[in-house]
């Protein structure tokens, strides 16, 4: 069964199918969750969460896009609730950032990105952040804002400085 | 997709070691591959982790509180265990039809403070007396009752579902006849009259629902409260006399024996055939 055709038997209050749609989805989220938070608390309520509004949504899911990027966007702004509620730390701005790429992820995906790849690696943590959640989580300035602990306004400013320094870099 | 993850780049993406590019590439590969979200999840399992099982399970019991009606959410939001809120919530909606009944007492109510006639009156204390009986013989009777299969299967004490589902059908049913009282309040306390005849009544129909179904010791009660005036030919006003007097002890009396035998009878109880 497609994951489509589960969420359209989701849709009729199918326990199973939601089950076997958390047996796939799941891992993924959890993983890209634990990416964008380091408190395992918060992502296992987004998580969690994020199935019940499938659970609630499921007749609303028209089919157009693909369902794994249905359910991200779910997830990400379920994430998002919860962190504005507790006002923890921002997310996870690791060493992961700064890091040296190894030359056997330049040659797995350097074909897929060329220097954008180095490009992006180059950006400092902070600018990085913001690009990687309204370009990759397709998330609005504001909702940005919200996940990564700062104001909207800074957010458009640092994307303003990534797209400056990016395009540098890539000239 | 030009390319897939590989099991070692699937295991250092959920270690969170890859560099920003390459997390960058991975997320927004896998929500358009099944392929890939495969190998996460099976690495996923492969690891033990525990937060997966942990979250389903607390998504199971989220949903069950999203499926089950407002009425049942709300009893346990005050404190009640779960299988008390769902047997009081099947009560409760076995009664909604009792509900409409007590309207109609209510409707009677307006009509004889309205009136200001005795005829009127009493016949608001004879319908407002039923209320209590009625309430009781939906929540136990078996062709009314929703929950009855739910009563048959709960392990929990028969006598304790007795007391529970009296409780929840006795309350409501004095609480609105209660309010209807209130419109004849200048007849004085006798506008209450049929409160203690209505709660015998109720308790007498359950005693009575140990040798008979209580459907029928209601309908026997029931004709029997109606048809007494009638076959006494005694003018309303002198029955509403006899009601707030003498009736009320042998209201009293009533109950407290019925009660007895409950009580007396508890270990043999089995309202499950009722």
């Amino acid at each position: 069964m497609s994951d489509d055709q589960l969420v359209a038997a989701i849709a009729g209050a199918s326990n199973d199918a939601l089950a076997e749609l958390y047996r796939r989805h799941a891992p993924w989220l959890l993983a890209r969750l634990r990416h964008r938070c380091a408190d395992d608390g918060i992502v296992a309520e987004a998580l969690q969460d994020t199935f019940v509004a499938v659970w609630k949504a499921a007749t609303s899911f028209d089919g157009r896009g693909a369902a794994g990027a249905w359910l991200w966007g779910i997830a990400i702004r379920q994430l998002i609730g919860k962190l504005r509620k507790r006002h923890p730390e921002p997310m996870v701005l690791d060493e992961r950032w700064g890091r040296a790429v190894s030359a056997e992820e330049l040659v797995l995906f350097g074909t897929e990105h060329g220097d954008l790849a180095g490009a992006l690696d180059r950006l400092s943590p902070e600018l990085r952040a913001v690009v990687q959640a309204t370009v990759l989580d397709g998330l609005t300035t504001r909702e940005a804002g919200h996940l990564l602990g700062i104001p909207a306004g800074t957010v458009k400013s640092r994307m303003t400085r990534a797209r400056a320094e990016m395009r540098g870099a890539l000239v | 997709m030009s390319w897939h993850l590989s099991p070692t780049s699937a295991k250092d993406y959920i270690g969170q070691r890859h560099s920003g590019s390459t997390v960058a590439s991975i997320e927004s590969h896998l929500p358009t591959c099944g392929e890939c979200r495969r190998l996460i999840a099976d690495v996923t399992t492969a690891a033990n982790e525990p937060l997966l099982d942990q979250v389903w399970q607390r998504v199971t019991i989220a949903l069950d509180d999203v499926t089950r009606p407002w009425s049942e959410r709300a009893l346990t939001r005050v404190g009640l265990s779960p299988e008390t809120a769902r047997l009081l919530g099947a009560t409760s909606r076995a009664r909604l039809s009792f509900l409409l009944a007590m309207l109609l007492t209510v409707g009677i109510a307006i009509v004889a403070a309205h009136g200001g006639r005795d005829a009127e009156f009493g016949a608001f204390l004879s319908v407002a007396a039923l209320g209590p009986l009625v309430a009781t013989a939906l929540a136990f009777g078996r062709r009314v009752d929703p929950a009855h299969a739910l009563v048959t299967t709960t392990p929990t004490s028969v006598w304790r579902i007795v007391l529970l589902r009296t409780a929840a059908s006795l309350i409501p049913a004095v609480a609105i006849t209660g309010l209807a009282s209130l419109i004849v309040r200048e007849r004085g306390w006798v506008a209450v009259a049929w409160l203690l005849p209505g709660i015998a009544m109720a308790v007498v129909s359950l005693a009575l629902s140990i040798w008979v179904p209580i459907e029928h010791a209601a309908l026997g009660l029931a004709t029997a409260w109606i048809a007494a005036p009638v076959v006494a030919l005694r003018p309303a006003g002198e029955l509403i006399d006899t009601t707030a007097g003498l009736g009320q002890l042998v209201a009293i009396g009533a109950a407290t024996l019925a009660a007895l035998v409950i009580t007396y009878s508890r270990s043999t109880l089995d309202f499950r055939e009722t």
